[in-house]
């Protein structure tokens, strides 16, 4: 009955959200109070729903209910626990049903959080965010209903596939949902106001923390996904240019200029039209990530659903809002007032450069990732966009962009100085320089580029200490003045510092695997040993253990260095009975030098086992970076002053008795 | 009952939240310039409070507050008092009504045509308590594995639910059952066999050296098995040695255990190595192995086309082709089988006997264009007059 209540429940919420944006919109037009405040409880309501609906999906698998075709398809009662849970979303259906739950809680959020905006504009933002809901409730509804039964219920699931059962890729779904569906919030409020035909002098500051929660969560969402590509793959990549990560990291590269420049709106009442502009894209890009990923027009480790009915359904999705929100934009912006002059050397100039090789950049992944679909689809022939072309085109822009992100926060507003700002960054410079002829020095056989890399790594770090030093006069007044001046820099200073040096950390973790990362394939058998990058490895053996739902063959490998052992490394090969396949599980050991990691093959004719050993200097600095920029971001989110006070509310008692009955 | 119940309370309650803003007053608010006044006066503290911790300098911080006072005064200037409370009406009356009627038919309607509304929820745990009624092995086979996950040591509940693998044609899973029943209670005869067994119906009923030596080892623990004899005597028709298969089967024959299924295969079986041993393979296809008519390519056919010489291999497929022109000369619709059987003749040289049954499938198919097409096709691909 759980079941069929939370079915029900799905199906009310798509009528509230029809509601939820009929009547508000026309409440709007008419300038009816009554019709525009339903949008408040028609968000919560709808956010009630679909959690109600979530939590009974989730009931089903957590008690093995194998009449809910979806359990039966994606779950086993064998499954630990964790992975019973994180099944709900693993599945197609599941995840869409996500999708809409974080959708309704951005929206219940506004209607709840958001008594200082104007109630036009909130009924509008919850109208659209409405219209998003009705569109993927029938899309779930129609082609992709969780609560489908089957009677009479088999007595077995037929599993989750297991390169999923992993806690990285359990939570990294949900991240990356929460990024992708926050910038919703930008994209409502930007239609909002184009429906309105205005922007308010607060728009940006009240888009701004939705769109920096948003892109939080996605870098986290990103950067967990890598770091199971990374474990899980058992190569050691991290990153492979594949279209599924392009589909994230697309809005991801969008968001992060738009957060630029609502920046420059908020500050100085400039780039409006961009940013409303800005705000469609990237919210475009994460429809069509989620198109890329459900739609199964790519084949590959993500694509795990594929059905053209569906694809056909959200293309539909896609160009309609997509379509809309740009004809709307084309025929509405003309009425939105420029505001803000500056000078191109000026904090608006950087960001504004900032803005455009984000997007430049932003366009050669979309094109990489979107020539091969166009070219299958035209010819039929296959190819695949990889590294070398990303290398070619997404690293030239980005080098400068990275480059330049030191000066930015240190010019003024309206007209800076650079020579001031690039005085100020000498020692910054100097570091940078030193860096990299140590390197250099280090490692004399090439590649000859990586130093340079490592060098803008530090160059990044330093300059964003450079900043928070300049503002506190860290050098120019006395300890008591620096210590005050610490204690009142805004929260935000440090934040953007943070992510800026997160940035910087992770290039240096990017260059250094890139470049001096080392390799062997061996076949061993026990006994035998290999050495790679001061490490002797030694091989004991294999040995067969029995998990929760799969059996394995351990590998144990004895490490050591300078002929003393410090540790052992078991990586294993699972294999899962009821799914019917297998999964790598490196051993990795973690020094501050980088990572050792062990993969253990298949066994050769002679009994040995092949084994291959990598060496990845400095790899856990690219999530040690991602971290940090999301941690910089919550710092920004916490400072209080994007927090925007109401005028006052002439809600008075007269109003409420006249108002009609 | 109880279902409706709580479906019309939750429709009930989410639309009394719904519908409740359009019953009361809307209630007025400050016109937008209004939102805007306050915005620059925040900016104009914010200014001025960096101004006074000294985070901007004071030129810079001058220009900020003139910038944002002006557009204060003219955000000032556009406002004018509230933005008026309108008083809702007909529109919101209209709209309650129109909610409360068509959401929950609506509603309604979807769900009665996804749902499943007469289906309560069966969680595993509940249903593994249900009385059995004797028919449903699914679940005793689910009960039974259930206890195992939880402790898999117990060698007697493996024991138990090989032979119900086995016997629903689980096969790798009955390999498992008996593999594990055997390291945790020991080898027997029948453990043996059953396991010999599985392993050969899981290859499709190939046997394999390991399924070998399991059946060699649980005739070595009891020789009167059947089952195990059977197979291996395969196994060695399987290796090409029919005259070693035949005199397995001819003394299994000769012995009282063997029941009346048994018999008719062997036979079978015997006939067929026989016609092998003289050169003139089997009749039909229906040698398998098989306790329950154990099913799956004729490997034997085919590892003894890839040892034969020339001349038997012609053989061979002759009489290939012979059963099959019988089987279709009897008068079949089986397309494929008359396109392969004009094909087979060609090859064979057989320029008539393919001219006979390009004509003959042909008025078989009579009426049938698509049919008539492909046959004319493969005529005109050969060279045949159609």
């Amino acid at each position: 009955m759980i079941a069929e209540v939370g079915h029900y429940a799905l199906i009310l919420a798509l009528g509230v959200a029809i509601v939820q944006t009929v009547l508000p919109l026309i409440g709007t037009r008419l300038r009816d109070p009554q019709l525009t405040a339903v949008a408040v409880p028609a968000a919560q309501a709808e956010f009630i729903l679909i959690g109600f609906a979530f939590l009974a999906l989730m009931t089903a698998y957590v008690t093995s209910d194998f009449s809910v075709a979806n359990v039966w398809q994606n779950s086993h009662s064998a499954k630990p626990m964790l992975y019973k849970i994180s099944g709900v979303w693993g599945n197609h259906e599941g995840s869409m049903l996500l999708w809409v739950l974080i959708l309704a809680l951005f929206g219940a959020a506004v209607s709840t959080f958001g008594k200082n905006l104007p109630r036009q504009l909130q009924a509008n933002v919850l109208a659209v965010q409405g219209s998003i809901a009705v569109a993927f409730l029938l899309f779930i509804i129609i082609t992709s209903n969780p609560f489908m039964r089957i009677d009479p219920a088999p007595f077995d699931g037929e599993g989750l596939n297991p390169v999923l059962q992993d806690p990285a890729l359990a939570f990294h779904p949900p991240f990356l949902y929460v990024g992708y569906v926050g910038f919703s919030m930008a994209f409502s409020f930007a239609v909002a106001a184009l429906i309105d035909g205005r922007i308010d002098a607060a728009w940006a500051r009240w888009v701004r923390p939705w769109t920096l929660a948003a892109w939080m969560c996605l870098t986290l969402g990103i950067a967990m996904g890598s770091w199971w590509a990374y474990y899980e793959l058992g190569w050691g990549g991290f990153w492979f240019w594949d279209p599924v990560e392009n589909a994230s990291f697309m809005p991801w590269l969008a968001g992060t200029a738009l957060l630029h420049s609502a920046l420059v709106m908020e500050k100085r009442d400039a780039l409006k039209v961009w940013t409303i502009l800005l705000a469609i894209i990237t919210f475009s890009l994460s429809l069509m990530g989620t198109f890329l990923v459900r739609s199964g027009v790519l084949t590959s480790v993500h694509a795990f659903a594929v059905d053209p009915e569906r694809g056909v359904f959200i293309l539909a999705i896609m160009g309609v809002f997509i379509g809309g929100a740009l004809v709307l934009f084309a025929w509405r912006a003309p009425l939105l007032t420029q505001g803000g002059l500056f000078a191109p050397i000026s904090r608006e100039g950087s960001l504004v450069l900032n803005n455009l090789l984000l997007t430049v950049a932003c366009a050669a992944v979309l094109v990489g990732t979107l020539y091969p679909l166009a070219l299958e689809a035209l010819t039929g022939d296959k190819i695949s966009v990889g590294a070398p072309f990303f290398n070619l085109t997404f690293v030239p822009l980005i080098v400068p962009l990275l480059i330049a992100m030191p000066f930015g926060p240190l010019l003024a507003w309206k007209r800076g100085d650079l020579l001031a700002a690039a005085q100020r960054l000498t020692a910054a410079a100097v570091v940078s320089l030193a860096v990299i002829i140590v390197v250099l020095a280090l490692h004399q056989n090439g590649p000859w580029l990586a130093p340079l890399g490592i060098g803008i790594g530090v160059w990044l770090i330093v300059g964003a200490a450079t900043e928070i030093a300049y503002r506190v006069k860290m050098f120019d007044a006395s300890g008591e003045e620096v210590w005050r001046r610490l204690r009142n820099l805004p929260r935000a200073a440090y934040g953007g510092a943070l992510a800026h040096a997160g940035v910087g950390v992770m290039v240096i973790g990017l260059v250094a695997t890139s470049a001096w990362r080392e390799e062997r394939i061996v076949a061993l058998a026990p006994g035998g040993s290999v050495d790679i990058a001061g490490y002797q490895l030694t091989f004991k053996g294999v040995a067969p253990r029995i998990g929760p739902n799969y059996r394995e063959r351990v590998g144990t490998f004895v490490i050591s260095r300078g002929g003393s052992q410090f540790t052992v490394l078991h990586p294993s090969k699972r294999e899962f009975t009821v799914e019917r396949s297998t999964t790598t599980e490196s051993g990795i050991h973690n020094g501050w030098r980088g990572d050792l990691y062990v993969v253990l093959g298949d066994q050769l004719k002679d009994g040995a086992f092949s084994v291959r050993v990598y060496f990845n200097p400095l790899v856990r600095l690219i999530w040690i970076g991602a971290l940090v920029m999301f941690f910089g971001g919550a710092v920004s989110l916490s400072d209080r002053r994007l927090r925007v006070g109401a005028p006052k509310r002439a809600r008075t008692k007269a109003a409420m008795a006249t108002g009609g009955k | 009952m109880l279902l409706w119940v709580i479906l019309a309370g939750l429709t009930a309650t989410v639309l009394f939240f719904l519908l409740r803003p359009l019953a009361g007053g809307g209630g007025d608010e400050p016109a937008r310039e209004a939102f805007n006044a306050a915005v620059y006066r925040d900016q104009l503290e914010e200014v001025e409070s960096d101004r006074a911790r000294g985070l901007i300098p004071e030129a810079e911080a001058e220009a900020a507050r003139i910038e944002v006072a002006r557009r204060l005064l003219a955000a000032d200037a556009k406002k004018s008092g509230t933005g008026g409370a309108q008083e809702g009406g007909r529109p919101a009356r209209a709209a309650q009504i129109g909610v409360a009627l068509a959401l929950p038919l609506a509603v309604l309607g979807v769900y009665l045509l996804y749902g499943s509304p007469r289906l309560p929820d069966q969680p595993l745990a509940a249903r593994l308590q249900e009385p059995v009624n004797g028919e449903n092995i699914a679940v005793l086979v689910a009960r039974v594995e259930a206890r195992l996950r939880a402790h898999p040591e117990e060698g007697e509940g493996w024991d138990a639910i090989a032979p119900v693998y086995l016997s629903v044609r689980s096969f790798s899973a009955a390999a498992e059952a008996y593999a594990q029943a055997i390291r945790l209670l020991g080898a027997s005869a029948k453990r043996l066999s059953g396991y010999g067994q599985a392993l050969v119906l899981e290859k499709d009923g190939v046997v394999t050296e390991q399924a070998r030596t399991m059946l060699e080892r649980a005739l070595s623990l009891d020789a009167t098995l059947v089952e195990p004899r059977v197979l291996i005597a395969i196994a060695k028709e399987q290796d090409g040695e029919y005259a070693a298969a035949v005199k397995d089967w001819r003394g299994l024959l000769k012995k009282d255990g063997a029941d009346e299924a048994w018999r008719a295969m062997v036979q079978t079986r015997i006939a067929n190595a026989e016609a092998h041993l003289s050169g003139q393979p089997q009749q039909d296809g229906t040698d398998m192995v098989s306790p329950e008519g154990l099913r799956g390519p004729n490997a034997s056919d085919i590892e003894a086309a890839q040892t034969l010489s020339p001349v038997d291999r012609q053989a061979l497929v002759e009489s290939m082709v012979q059963r099959l022109a019988a089987r279709l000369e009897q008068g079949s619709d089986d397309l494929p089988g008359w396109l392969r059987l004009v094909r087979a003749y060609t090859v064979l040289d057989r320029k008539d006997d393919a001219q006979k049954a390009l004509a003959r499938a042909k008025s078989e198919f009579a009426g049938n264009a698509q049919a008539i097409e492909q046959l004319d096709a493969l005529a005109a691909e050969l060279g045949l007059k159609s």
